[in-house]
């Protein structure tokens, strides 16, 4: 496994940390402009902004889907910009992330998308794995589906499948991209709550969503973005110093 | 772990760790952790490799194909091999009584033809050396019925002095044969059985053909396993993306490929063996009757234990190697959108 280089983690440092990265598409305009914020170790928070507003950049920047054309994106205390690309799949295993469209494999079941991490990683096998991916699957509450294939679920049950695989490897960092678009309210309370009894677990938890009644009845502190800039950070995300 | 009543810990023991390992065990369980994770990967191999094998099998169509593409492109040099192998191996049999005549001029002093004698029975190619006498011959022709009368009518013995050689079965016989012509006394050298010789010759030439041949259609699997791979890579392109997402390493996702390349050659290797195995059966009835007629016991035989090994290692290593070369630069340049 590799080894993290830049700056050794303290229990101090965030486990995300933006310093003013802009974010430039070869083919549009700025997705981001002069973004800083840090979150907290342990936090979790919430992403929001109106569609097109950079809310994917941001989170695909940190999974290193991207690279920023200005500025330092530091996560689980290692400068992105000075990963090797061979440490990219390894960083990303430490990521678990949440695609507003799914991302599964089409032609496998729920069972074998759910364990693609695991899988990946080599461990833990066998008997251990399917324990792991069904625990993962009964906390989405798709235990009942596991030898069912993507294209025959609901949309709402891919994005649980999408959850599930997110969750399943016990990520450091959970990044959800609209985890409850498809979701009707009692199923996004429930994920919600499930975002934050792993939150309550340690784990770090940033979500993207633009439900902003169910965002605000969670208390949990928020970035705003408007059209690539942050409108408004919380006082719990602004970046030291 | 000291504090495992904290959710934190208990959760995510590795959280606070710099290297992400599990929660710091003790050495024996740490190299016990190694071995179970050394099994791990074995396993991991060898469910890739009957997971690939899964894969192809339900492909059929396409898998099939590439299979029996290679198979046939393994089969032509294979079986010029076995062909000039069995050239080679037969034809020697029945150069047994191979002899070379070495005939003098005429009126050639007898003394002379035995001073040439004593110095062809030192040559290394030979095993016996004969002369046969003007007056030993004429003997022999008196023999023969009906003879007797025209060697009478001839006066004086007009035959020269012969002689006899037996060469070494697996000596090549023309340079000895343009040595004896350009001695002096010597009239004309004849090559029994020279039919032979060049059936010999043509099988070294057949063997020579098998290699180029096989070195030709070495680059042409190494071409249809890439070709199929390639396109195997670009239907699955989605999948690679979603694979890369989640934290697959280049390695893991080309792993399946590989042992698709594998099974490809290993299938199509084994296809040339059959194929080369019925020739050899189909063969052996016309190649059986044309021995008999030179008293010949000779079979033909078809690829040994180690020529099969080695054209299964042949088929799996350019498989691979077909594999490898296809997908190495092509995943790589898979990003995920
Ligand atoms: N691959 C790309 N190439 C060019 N432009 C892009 C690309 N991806 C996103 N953009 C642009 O960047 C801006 C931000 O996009 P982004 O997907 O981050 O928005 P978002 O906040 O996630 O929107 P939504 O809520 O609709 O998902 C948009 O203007 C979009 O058009
Ligand atoms: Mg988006």
């Amino acid at each position: 496994m590799a080894g993290d280089p830049g700056a050794a983690p303290t229990a101090a440092s965030p486990i995300v940390r933006f310093v003013s990265v802009s974010k430039r598409y070869d083919h549009g305009g700025e997705a981001l402009k002069d973004v800083s914020f840090a979150l907290p170790r342990g936090q979790m928070a919430f992403l929001t902004g109106r569609s097109g507003a950079g809310k994917s950049t941001l989170l695909r920047l940190i999974a290193l889907l991207e690279r920023p054309s200005r500025g330092q994106v530091q996560v689980c205390g290692a400068q992105l910009a000075q990963l090797a690309r061979r440490q990219i799949p390894y960083h990303r295993r430490r990521v678990g992330l949440i695609f507003q469209d799914h991302r599964l494999l089409a032609d496998r079941t729920v069972f074998e998308n759910v364990a693609l991490p695991l899988i990946i990683a080599g461990r833990p096998a066998g008997e251990e794995m399917a324990r792991r991916v069904r625990a993962a699957l009964d906390q989405v509450s798709l235990l009942h589906r596991e030898t069912a294939c993507p294209p025959t679920l609901s949309g709402g049950e891919q994005q649980r499948v999408g959850i599930a695989r997110a969750i399943v490897g016990k990520p450091e960092l959970l990044l959800a991209d609209e985890p409850t678009g498809n979701l009707d309210p009692a199923l996004s309370r429930d994920i919600m709550d499930l975002f934050r009894r792993l939150n309550a677990a340690g784990t770090s938890v940033l979500v993207a969503s633009h439900d902003l009644t169910l965002i605000r009845s969670l208390g949990k502190p928020m970035l705003v973005l408007e059209d690539g800039e942050l409108s408004h950070v919380d006082e719990a995300l602004k970046p030291a110093g | 772990m000291k504090r495992s009543n904290q959710p934190v810990n208990r959760r995510h023991p590795r959280r606070p760790v710099k290297p992400p390992v599990q929660a710091a065990p003790a050495t024996r369980a740490e190299r016990s952790s190694l071995r179970r994770r050394l099994r791990a990967y074995g396993d991991i191999h060898l469910q890739t490799a009957r997971e690939t094998l899964q894969r192809l099998v339900r492909l059929r169509h396409v898998s099939l194909l590439t299979s029996v593409v290679i198979g046939l492109t393994l089969a032509l040099p294979a079986g010029l091999y076995v062909l000039a192998d069995n050239v080679q191996t037969l034809l020697p049999d029945w150069r047994a009584d191979a002899q070379l005549s070495v005939f003098f001029k005429p009126g050639t002093d007898l003394e002379r033809a035995r001073d040439r004698l004593r110095e062809w029975e030192r040559r290394p190619e030979l095993i016996r050396a004969e002369l046969i006498t003007p007056d030993d011959a004429l003997a022999q022709m008196r023999q023969l019925p009906g003879f007797d009368a025209a060697i009478a009518a001839l006066g004086e013995n007009p035959l020269p002095p012969v002689v006899v050689l037996w060469p070494k079965l697996d000596r090549e016989l023309q340079p000895l044969v343009a040595d004896l012509q350009r001695v002096a006394e010597v009239d004309r050298v004849q090559l029994d059985r020279e039919w032979l010789e060049r059936l010999l010759a043509l099988g070294v030439l057949v063997g020579r053909l098998a290699r180029l041949v096989g070195i030709l259609f070495a680059v042409a699997v190494l071409v249809v396993v890439g070709n199929t791979i390639r396109m195997e890579v670009q239907n699955r392109r989605s999948e690679i993306e979603i694979i890369k997402l989640v934290g697959g390493t280049d390695r893991f996702i080309q792993r399946p490929f590989l042992y698709a390349g594998i099974w490809y050659g290993l299938s199509g290797a084994l296809l040339a063996w059959f194929i080369v195995q019925v020739s050899v059966v189909v063969m052996s009835g016309p190649v059986g009757r044309l021995a008999a007629l030179y008293h010949s016991e000779a079979r033909l035989h078809g690829l040994d234990f180690g020529q099969f090994v080695f054209l299964i290692l042949a088929g799996v290593g350019l498989g691979g190697m077909g594999a490898y070369w296809a997908v190495r630069g092509q995943i790589r340049a898979i990003e995920p959108p």
